[in-house]
Parts: structure tokens; sequence; C-alpha cells
């Protein structure tokens, strides 16, 4: 079963994905970048180019570096639209035999869909080097308002790439596939996709709950073919350009080797504001004049960024209104927005979809790769590798026992994949323990007390042996439903005891939100109570030790020791019971010390030594060392 | 083994509904039996692959623990990369000799971890190490160079941009 390659074949760049491990994963090309630029060439010494290397080379080979082809494929020669985008390309283009479009690289003339194959082709020997094994399938994205002429032009470029193009896609559709909101019939899905050159918006309806790609159908779909991030770029070249020039001037953007600088600080800045409220651009020596080099510093603000871009966010909200009333559903009946484009990491874009739509939208999956992860879950599903039988859920809080102290151990922590299980030994708390309870609980906090209780039970029989001795292995289960079964078994006896817990299943969503937080709350004072309850149990297994060593070395420690040693006892039993820790572990500390010197009297006194038990004394069970 | 499964399951079925010996029956469990061994072998491959997908997995990652710190340094030489640029820029436009000094120690600094500069007036120009930024002429040797080229271990972290005579 060979892995089915996700391609998300953009106008400007491209991404690639597979299914590992049930998950869907970027693949990174031999550049070792998650994205590959779109472009193709032919360099002067005739070798073919494609991706990040034909674009370094663009501006010395400009006729034969060809970039934007999507524009292009499957389109007539002469159609509407299309005669602007061939005059703004340095490449030359002619009508081709059948009607169509050709472009030229080097001596030779090319269909659109072959020069699609050479990024494609180019994406699958990276795939292939990456994954060390053949692809041959695909399923590759396309826009929502792609003909059929477009689609199947974009399948015949996979075919001469060496691809077996599975299924076509569209973009939207896998966004939603992405996000898992496939899963609902007549769920509303709208898809915003801001890139770098191009605007589309989306308005999807899962019409058949499952896994495949045929239960989502497009309702409207409109869009910008040249709004996108590189003209929010534009704006801020210019207004870096005019603010030095004001103090300097000098136009920077009449020099191209600036111009390359300004183009890099600007998207740079951009970036940052996203997460920042102001940033700084420094482009040192950016050029120089009779007074020597000059420097350009400016400080740019968020709210200076929202303003220059404000006016491509308005055209953008205006084409998702459109969209939405040509859609045959109302903003209020919509349930998900998924935000596709680096662009979208704009806070004010975030800021302005969800004022439209009045909810929160989605960013979560990597807004410039999550197309391609919707590629490659289509790929999955038509793989047999994504089954709804096998989408495996997470518990959503921990599960653990109670022990000493009242202590919470947790055996599985929460956001563990199931189904799955854990074992962990325990032993006895005190001598001649002969049964222990397994006290299961459900929850962050550090006490027991304070977790939801899921059920307990007894293991009994356990043969009466020193506390700490005994090896009670308690092993959890859950299952793909969420069912816990939770098993005690007494390694010495093997006899066992368990239980089965269904209500570890049924909490709400609110529930598990409301017990995340409280555990997050609480924090703090939960730590300290831990404390308290180990400081004791230090305490308490110094005592433990003390009072062996002394019944153990009877007759070889001299009675000053001994009295010393029972004082010590005597401090720290008073003391286990206060609240204050420093207390309990000083005194525990003296204690030891004290006990230390039993070493040295039993020596002297030339008799085998025993010495104080290493395990302390436990009131419940004590986690051990997992086997 | 197939067989020895066929005869178990032929068999079970058969105590279930021991009246119904009838042919259409017999159709009935054939055709439920060649369903459940269909299945059985996609849960098997299925199951297979994800464990060859975890094997592959635990190794990958393991190789990544390597590729880590060779990602971590690269990513902190990248970022010291904007300061060495206008050190760079010091010395071409102020001849400054505290510049060249510092910036010797700099480059002399990186070096022993693995980092190069690449990138001089007079090479051929080549797309997997040069970022063309402008051309005068039909020539593939590069004029000069506007921004330096770094390596680590052999791996070019940035370009070099450089102007094409």
């Amino acid at each position: 079963m060979a892995k089915i390659l996700g391609i998300d074949l953009g106008t400007t760049n491209s991404a690639m994905a597979v299914m590992r491990g049930g998950e869907p994963q970027i693949l990174e090309n031999s550049e070792g970048a998650r994205t590959t630029p779109s472009v193709v060439a032919t360099s002067k010494t005739g070798e073919r180019l494609a991706g990040l290397i034909a674009r370094r080379q663009a501006v010395t080979n400009p006729k034969n570096t060809v970039y934007q082809i999507k524009r292009f494929i499957g389109h007539n020669w002469g159609e509407a639209g299309v005669d602007k985008d061939i005059a703004a390309v340095p490449y030359e283009s002619r009508k081709g035999a059948t009607g169509g479009i050709e472009v030229k690289m080097g001596e030779q003339w090319f269909r659109p869909e072959e020069v699609s194959a050479m990024i494609l082709g180019k994406l699958k020997a990276d795939a292939e080097k990456r994954l060390g094994e053949p692809i041959t399938e695909a399923v590759i994205t396309v826009p929502a308002y792609f003909n059929d002429s477009q689609r199947q032009a974009t399948r015949d470029a996979g075919k001469i790439a060496g691809l077996e193009v599975k299924r076509i896609i569209n973009e939207p559709t896998a966004a939603a596939l992405a996000y898992g909101f496939n899963k609902k019939k007549d769920e509303k899905v709208v898809v915003f996709d801001f890139g770098g050159g191009t605007f589309d918006i989306s308005v999807l309806e899962v019409v058949m709950a499952g896994g495949e790609e045929g239960s989502i159908e497009v309702r409207s779909t409109d869009g910008d073919a040249h709004l996108g991030g590189k003209d929010i770029d534009q704006k801020i070249i210019d207004w870096i350009a005019v603010e030095f020039q004001k103090e300097s001037g000098i136009d920077v953007r009449n020099d191209p080797l600036a111009r390359q600088r300004l183009d890099e600080a600007a998207e740079k800045a951009k970036i940052e504001l996203s997460t920042a409220m102001e940033t700084e651009i420094n482009i040192p020596f950016i050029t120089s004049d009779a007074s020597g080099p000059r420097h350009l510093l400016l400080k740019m603000t968020r709210a200076k960024l929202e303003e220059l871009a404000a006016e491509f966010v308005e055209r953008a909200m205006a084409i998702t209104k459109r969209a939405m009333e040509a859609s045959p559903f109302k903003v209020a009946d919509i349930n998900e927005v998924i935000l596709v484009g680096g662009q979208t990491r704009m806070p004010a874009m975030q800021a302005a979809v969800e004022k439209f739509f009045n909810k929160k939208a989605n960013l979560s999956v990597n807004p410039d790769e999550v197309v391609a992860i919707g590629a490659a879950i289509q790929g999955g599903i038509l793989g047999g590798e994504v089954k709804d039988i096998l989408l495996l859920d997470v518990i959503p809080l921990s599960l653990g026992i109670e022990t000493m102290g009242g202590v919470n151990t947790k055996l599985i922590e929460r956001n563990t994949t199931i189904p799955t299980s854990r074992s962990q030994t325990f032993s006895t708390a005190a001598d001649n323990q002969t049964s222990v309870e397994i006290h299961i609980v459900q929850g962050e906090r550090a006490m027991a007390s304070d977790n939801k209780s899921l059920g307990q039970f007894v293991l009994d029989g356990i043969p009466p042996a020193p506390r700490g001795l005994p090896q009670i292995e308690v092993s959890f289960d859950v299952d793909a439903n969420g069912i816990l079964s939770v098993k005690a078994k007494d390694k010495a006896t093997n006899k066992e005891q368990s239980i089965r817990i269904e209500a570890s299943s049924g909490l709400s969503d609110a529930d598990i939100e409301k017990m995340r937080k409280d555990a997050e709350a609480n924090a703090d004072s939960d730590k300290k109570k831990v404390e308290l309850v180990e400081v004791r149990n230090a305490a308490d297994q110094a005592v433990y030790g003390a009072r062996k060593a002394l019944l153990d070395n009877k007759g070889k420690i001299p009675a000053e020791l001994e009295t010393a040693i029972n004082e010590k006892i005597t401090a720290v039993e008073g003391k286990k019971t206060s609240e204050d820790v420093a207390e309990i572990r000083t005194a525990a500390e003296e204690l030891t010390r004290e006990l230390s010197k039993v070493y040295e009297a039993v020596q002297k006194a030339g008799g085998e030594q025993t010495p104080p038990a290493q395990e302390a004394p436990k009131e419940g069970e004590e986690p051990k060392q997992e086997q | 083994m197939a067989e020895n499964g066929e005869d178990e399951v032929v068999e079970e079925y058969a105590l279930e509904d021991e009246a119904e010996a009838s042919p259409a029956a017999l159709k009935k469990l054939r055709e439920k039996l060649n369903t459940a061994i269909k299945e059985k072998q996609e849960y098997l491959d299925g199951w297979q692959r994800s464990r060859a997908d975890f094997a592959n997995f635990k190794r990958e990652e393991a190789l990544m623990s390597g590729d880590k710190e060779a990602r971590t340094k690269a990513n902190l030489v990248e970022s010291l990369l904007p300061a060495l640029d206008t050190l760079e820029l010091m010395v071409r436009h102020e001849g400054s000799e505290t510049g060249k000094m510092l910036e010797k120690q700099f480059i002399d600094s990186l070096s022993r971890l693995g980092v190069k500069k690449f990138g001089a007036a007079g090479e051929p120009f080549d797309p997997h190490k040069h970022e063309a930024l402008a051309q005068k002429g039909d020539n593939q040797i590069i004029e000069s160079v506007e921004r330096s080229g770094y390596s680590v271990d052999e791996k070019i972290i940035r370009p070099a941009q450089v102007i094409i005579s």
C-alpha cells in the first residue's frame, strides 16, 4: 500500500504532505523548506531548474523563468482576463495548436500543464527522497472556481510528472478536511483564503457525514485573483520609502538593490507586527549621497500597518459578503470559519473575519500548510489509511490512583491517544498490611480528593511482610471507546482483582474544561499540598528507619545515642502534624544525622552491622520504579 | 492455516444454526466468511503499516535529534547574520580598520563552529549558492556581492545576493 502524496499546487508556492502513523505530515523539499516556489526555468546552460533554485536566478534569466503558470492552466488563448496576466509576465507566450496557451522556456514551447508537471516532478522526487519509497499516486488541490478544463489540465500535469492523480479536490474542501469538519451532516463551513497573490472565499456544506470528500459541497465561491499579501507588502515598502525620503531626500525605490532590502524588511516587519505592537525597521547603508552612506531606521506600529492594510482587508470582507449573499445561508447559519494563507495571521484580518461571522476563526493548523494537509488526509482516505474506525481519540483528563498521603498518582496523562495500557508497581504502607485499596480518580489536581472519583476496589490476601516489600502491579487499560479497566495484581501470589469503569468517558466538554481550569488556578496551592505530603512521608520514613535500626542493633548502641535518637524520633512525630514544611524537614534531617552515628557505634562494637532500612514506612501505597 | 481457519468458522456457525443447513444458508455463510477474510487482511495490513510507521517514526526521531543540534546551530547563526551584514557594509563603505578586525574576529569564531562565508566577484553564477539581484550583461559571472552567503557544516543557510556582470 504505497503512500498517496497530497499536493497543494499553488500560484506562487506549493506544498506537499503524506499520512504517517495515521497523521498528516508536511514533507520538506530537498532544500529543507516546507514550501516550494512554483517557479521553473531553463538556465543559460540549458539546465532545467525548479523551485527555489529557479527563483534565485530569475533576475538573470527572466525570459526563461516561468512563474504563476496556474493563471494559464486550462485556459484558451484570448480568454477574458488572461491577456492581462500574459502582459504582466516577462516570458513569451503564444496560442497553441489546439487554441490553448503555450509559454517559451529556452528554445522550446510548453503547455501550462507541462510546466506544472515540472513543479510536480520536483515535489515527487523530493518526497521520494524523504520517504525512501517511490511515489506514484497523488491528490492535487485546485481552486473551487476551476472549471472542467482547468481540472483536467491539472490532472494531465500530474500524469506527465509520473503521478496517477487519484483525486482533484477543491482547496477549501481540503482545508475543511484538515480540521475534520466533514463529520457532521449539514455543517456549514466558510474558508477564507488570503494568500500571497490571490484571495478566495468559499462557502461549503457537509452533505454526508463521514470521510469522503464527496460529502462536502461548495455552495458559493468568490474572490479576487489579484488581491494578496504582496499588495500589503507594497504598501509598507511605499510607506518606508516615503518616510525615508522625507528626511534624506532620496527615493530608495529607484535603486533595485535597495529595493530588495526594502522588500525583505517590509515582509519581516509585517510578520513581527502579528505578535508585537511595534517593530523597528533597521537597514544600515541602504544608500549613499554626497554626505556619505545613509542608514534607514524607522519604527512601525501595528496601528500603522493596519492603516496601510485596511483597504485590502475591506475589499476581502466585501467579497466575503458577496459570497454569503450568493450562498443559500445567512451569516448566523455558519458553523465554522477556517483561515488559510499566511496573510491571515495578521490580527486585523482575523478580527475582521471574526467580527463578520461573530465567531472565532480556526487558525490552529498552519494556514500556509492546511491545504496540503487536507490533500494528504484525502489521500489517506482513498488509500485506506484513514477510516472512521481508525480515528483515534485522546483521553481528556488524566487517570490515576490515590497513593500515600492522599496524592493523585497519575498513570495515564491527559491527551494520551487511546487505546492504551500503562502499568506501575506499588507497595504497602504498613508492616503486615494484607490488603490494599485501589481508589481510581480522574483529573489534573494533585490531591486525589480534589479530583473525580471513578471507583475503588480492594485487593486482599497479601502475605504479611514488612512495608515496602510486596509488589502490587496496578494496570490501567483504556479501550478505543474510553472504557477504563483497572487491575491490581500481587506479583508474589498472582492474586488479582479488577474493575471496569465506563464513567471515565462520560464527561461533557464543559466539565472537562472546568476541571482543567481548576487545576491551573490551583496549581500553586496543590504544589504546596503535595510538598507537605512528601515531607511528611519522608519524616515517616526516617522514623521507621530509626526504630528498625534501634531494634536490629540492640546491645550494640550506647545508651546515650539510643536516648538521643529516641528524642529525635519524638520530635519528628510531634512535628509531623504541623503544616510547616521546613519544620518537619529539619526535624527529619536531625534524626537522620543522629542515626548515622549508629554505624560508627556498631563498627566500634565490632559486631555485624544491620544498617537502618532504606525504605521508609508508608501510610498508604508508595509508587516504586516501573519494572 | 487458512483451511483450518475456514473449518473453525464454518463449524462455529453450524453450531448456532444447526437447523439451517440449506444451500442458501451455506451461501450466506460463505459470503460472510469471504468478507471476514477480506477484512482480516485489511486490518492486518493496516496494523502492520501502523507498526512500520511507528518504527520508522522512532528511527527518524533518533536521526532528528542528531539533526536537532545542526538545526539549532543553523538557526543561531542565521539570527546573527543581520549584524554580520552590517559589519560587512561598514567595512565596505567606511573602510574602518576596527570594523575589519571585528569582522575577522566574528568570522573566525564562527568558522570554528563550521560556518563558512562564501560569494566573491569573478565566480561563475550558481543558483544553488547565489541569488541574482540584477544583471548588467549576458555573462554569468558575478560582478559584485551585495550580501555574502553562509553555510553551516556545508549546508547553505543563506545564498549570496549578487550582481551579474
